[in-house]
């Protein structure tokens, strides 16, 4: 009787501790809200063979939420460096896509600080393919850092400057 | 019928030594794959004809523990973390003088043998002194043209191993 009732009581604790380990985690945090905007950047920027008119609209409405109202582009040998608004960058955007038979953008070894209440900065690997009309395909790795600010309650970026690994 | 110990290894009894040594064995090849020799892919031709595009190495992380990495040695350089990571090799240390003249690489005005150049592109570079703490580095692949070949000076300090193989 006595040996049944603490094995149970072992499973009742390794189930509280199981849960809560899972609250801790599941938590949502901040860090957590900024690199869901880094996927969400990713996802909206990128670009699958044959997406239809619908679709891009769609992704080009939902992407200058995630901009902050100036956004800084510092990227070496990239001809359209500067400051943009956020309109501004999301009608680049809408431009350069159909160039591109699909484009994909994706952020590797994302570190998230969170420098204030409404600041934050990430360090992040990014690599871009992208698939020419033409059948050509290029691709380009770079470490990038970007600051993000909370406004309305959501985190936007504001600038992106690229880490210079390799410096000639 | 199945020998035991092909039963016993496929098919082992599910008692506790068996989670302890399954525990173990988690633990360590975490800590050795994930942190000591990391198994990488290698992308792009920029090593070629060292390192083929394509192939699997291990970027073996106490390489440079004890010693700064010299000229000659294959070096990878991190990004932003360890999951993407650059192979390239180091052509000259702190303070040396780097430059390029039609494809030949010169350190310190010094026209250097490079055995594991195959292809050479006319690449011309001006010279240029490596920064305090940093290493020059460069593909095997030369080739290729000088604008699309990712090269220069990195700190030493982004540095995290070398290929094991």
């Amino acid at each position: 009787m006595k040996r049944r009732r603490s094995r149970q009581f072992a499973m009742l604790s390794i189930l509280a501790i199981s849960l809560a380990a899972a609250v801790v985690a599941l938590r949502p945090t901040e860090r957590k809200r900024v690199h869901k905007q880094t996927v969400r950047l990713a996802a909206r920027f990128s670009k699958t063979p044959g997406e239809g008119p619908a679709v891009m609209a769609a992704k080009m409405h939902t992407l200058g939420d995630l901009f902050a109202d100036t956004v800084v582009l510092n990227l070496t040998g990239f001809a359209g460096n500067g400051a943009y608004s956020q309109a501004e960058l999301v009608s680049h955007v809408s431009r350069i896509r159909p160039m591109f038979h699909a484009i994909d953008l994706s952020f590797v070894d994302v570190h998230v600080d969170i420098l204030g209440a409404d600041e934050a900065s990430v360090n992040l690997t990014a690599r871009l393919v992208v698939s020419r009309q033409d059948g050509r395909t290029e691709e380009d790795i770079r470490e990038v850092s970007c600051r993000l600010r909370k406004r309305d309650g959501a985190w936007r970026f504001m600038a992106f400057h690229e880490v210079q690994v390799l410096e000639r | 019928m199945m020998p035991a110990w092909v039963r016993n290894f496929f098919f082992p009894e599910l008692k506790r030594s068996f989670w302890i040594r399954l525990g173990l064995v988690s633990v360590v090849a975490y800590g050795v794959f994930g942190h000591v020799c990391i198994l990488t892919r290698n992308r792009g031709r920029s090593m070629e004809p060292t390192y083929a595009d394509g192939a699997f190495n291990f970027c073996w992380r106490p390489r440079f523990l004890f010693s700064a990495p010299q000229a000659g040695d294959v070096v990878i350089v991190r990004l932003a973390g360890l999951r993407v990571m650059v192979l390239k090799r180091v052509v000259a240390t702190a303070g040396d003088t780097v430059e390029f003249r039609d494809g030949y690489l010169f350190v310190n005005g010094k026209r250097q043998e490079e055995p594991y150049v195959r292809h050479r592109g006319n690449w011309n570079l001006p010279p240029r002194t490596v920064k305090p703490g940093h290493i020059y580095v460069v593909g095997d692949n030369r080739g290729m043209p000088m604008a699309e070949h990712a090269f220069g000076q990195t700190p030493v300090r982004r540095v995290k191993g070398g290929p094991l193989l």
